[in-house]
């Protein structure tokens, strides 16, 4: 019986077209800008928990922003990604 | 005495690296913010207990964060994503090994440097973002690409809810995956790599495909609950992997046509309690070796998994359990004479829990259990009754000292210290001498025990 090496019908440069191709055209037309978290997914609530409080967080821009989650942000609210603004 | 195996030259770098970046850390001044892959928090400004329980086990928002596209910032820090981890490790089988597993090795109590990696990790442009290796280990003394997963996400309104649909290309089945049920993050997530000298055979998607081949798909999350993927995989012939410089290159299996992988899951959650449900699996025909003209073997992964999660303050519980069925159709080794069956099935199962107090003390108990088709020729050489069946279990002990903070002034460092105890119940169908050698020691299952002394060290 013959027996030949396998050499599936791409080659390297399709493989690495490929790989690349979905997330370019993806990115075609956007910004620079990474996606947000939902509020949902770290657990947000609009007032403190256990004396902390998004004004107290290196995350928090004023006036009710947040670098890491999405929407409105209040300055007494908490999340689960909650990190102590350095004093 | 204590017999170790690795050259003197050996035994003085790994123990230079470990204590070298042991001082490092432990010089601790001030406790600043510290990571997992580090990289991934100085761009998000989270410490490591923010995405891990215990790394590389994750948290709800650890699954976030990677369903997201390692993208989310919020951390002040510009130096670029790379980061570098090492992993100098020690080994002891309760019996020795008939022979050094490696060049430069004993046949037992072996002391190396299992592994260093260079890592990628992080957002690339916009919502392109990558969790990328190049590593180095010992056993093939090589550096090639390791699991690697590069992926795009954006949110997006679906039936008045909020979801992320992304894109993922990678070179590993289930490296994409964020519960740590799937094989590539599953527990145990560290072993040694030179021993013992006998394991339970696995199912082709516990690692069969890693780093073998190369796949793009795309996912959904929906409602923070309900995730969905569909990815193809092709196989990577002999030169490509020789161009990434894979170990075994030249000898490794082919694959032909698309391999389909599937994933779906469901977490609802309760507060801080998770429960995942889901199901993935795997389609794909093997060509043994590479070498065509004898058909494939055609390989069929279903997995059932489940997740419970309690991920509070200050200690988590996670319960993870991982039934994975897989049916075999050996066309090509049956006509080769490689197996005495056309017809084989492999089943893997495993359970396991951890307890983890504040990111820090992790404490896993686990257990696993291989069965399947008893086969003469794919198992008489370990077998005496011809017979795949394994089971054991598995105790993990790790301190994770850097997980809220770590010594100034590079506020990036993590690491997981810890011992791995693996008792095997049963090897290849029996218990002592399972293999009629009658050699004893390893010969005998619980001669395979194995303690696992490990620092994983990254900055």
């Amino acid at each position: 019986m013959k027996t030949t090496v396998f050499k599936p019908d791409f080659n390297r440069r399709s493989v690495v077209a490929a790989a690349f191709a979905l997330p370019l055209v993806a990115l075609s037309g956007r910004a620079a800008q990474a996606a947000k978290m939902t509020q949902n997914a770290v657990a947000y609530q609009p007032t403190p928990k256990d004396g902390k409080k998004c004004s107290d967080c290196t995350l928090f821009v004023a006036p009710k922003a947040c670098k890491s989650v999405d929407g409105d942000i209040s300055p007494d609210g908490w999340c689960k990604i909650w990190v102590k603004k350095p004093s | 005495m204590i017999k170790v195996g690795a050259s003197a030259r050996d035994h003085i770098i790994t123990i230079a690296l470990g204590v070298l970046g042991l001082a490092v850390m432990t010089a601790t001044l001030a406790p600043q913010s510290a990571q997992a892959i580090p990289s991934f928090a100085r761009q998000t400004g989270q410490p490591c207990a923010a995405c891990h329980t215990a790394f590389p086990e994750l948290t709800p928002f650890g699954r976030r964060f990677k369903l997201n596209g390692y993208t989310l910032q919020g951390g002040d820090n510009t130096l670029p994503r790379f980061s570098f981890m090492f992993m100098p490790t020690f080994s002891h089988t309760k019996a020795d090994q008939d022979a050094p597993p490696i060049p430069g090795t004993n046949v037992n109590n072996n002391l190396i440097l299992q592994q260093a990696t260079l890592l990628y990790g992080g957002q690339i442009y916009g919502g392109l973002g990558a969790f990328a290796q190049l590593t180095w280990d010992r056993v093939s003394n090589q550096v090639y690409l390791d699991g690697s997963d590069f992926r795009y996400a954006e949110k997006f309104t679906l039936f008045g809810k909020d979801a992320t649909w992304g894109v993922t290309v990678n070179n590993s089945p289930t490296v994409q995956d964020v519960w740590n049920t799937t094989p590539a993050f599953g527990f145990p997530q560290l072993a040694s790599t030179i021993a013992p000298a006998f394991t339970p055979p696995l199912t082709h998607i516990e690692g069969s495909w890693a780093n073998q081949v190369a796949g793009a798909g795309a996912y959904v999350f929906w409602n923070d609950m309900l995730y969905a993927e569909l990815t193809g995989y092709k196989g990577l012939t002999h030169g490509q992997l020789e161009a990434l410089n894979e170990p075994g290159a030249s000898t490794a299996d082919g694959l032909n046509g698309l391999a389909p992988y599937w994933r779906l899951a469901v977490e609802p959650h309760w507060g801080d309690h998770y429960w995942e449900l889901g199901t993935f699996g795997m389609y794909g025909q093997v060509i043994p070796g590479g070498i065509t003209g004898f058909g494939t073997d055609n390989y069929t992964d279903v997995g059932i998994d489940s997740q419970y999660q309690y991920d509070g303050d200050p200690y988590s519980v996670t319960i993870k359990a991982t039934n994975i069925m897989e049916w075999q159709k050996l066309n090509n080794s049956f006509v080769q004479g490689v197996s005495s069956n056309l017809n084989n099935r492999l089943d893997s199962f495993k359970l396991d829990a951890s307890f983890v107090w504040d990111h820090t003390y992790s404490f896993t108990g686990g257990y696993f259990n291989v069965s399947g088709t008893s086969d003469a020729l794919l198992y008489g050489a370990s077998s005496a009754i011809n017979s795949p069946n394994g089971s054991g279990l598995i105790f993990d002990a790790a301190y994770l000292p850097f997980s809220h903070g770590s010594p100034w002034p590079y506020s990036s460092y993590n690491a997981r210290i810890g011992v791995t105890y693996t008792h095997y119940l049963k090897l290849f169908g029996g218990t002592s001498n399972f293999d009629g050698s009658g050699l004893g020691n390893t010969h005998s299952s619980s001669g395979n025990d194995t303690i696992f002394v490990y620092a994983w060290l990254a900055f």
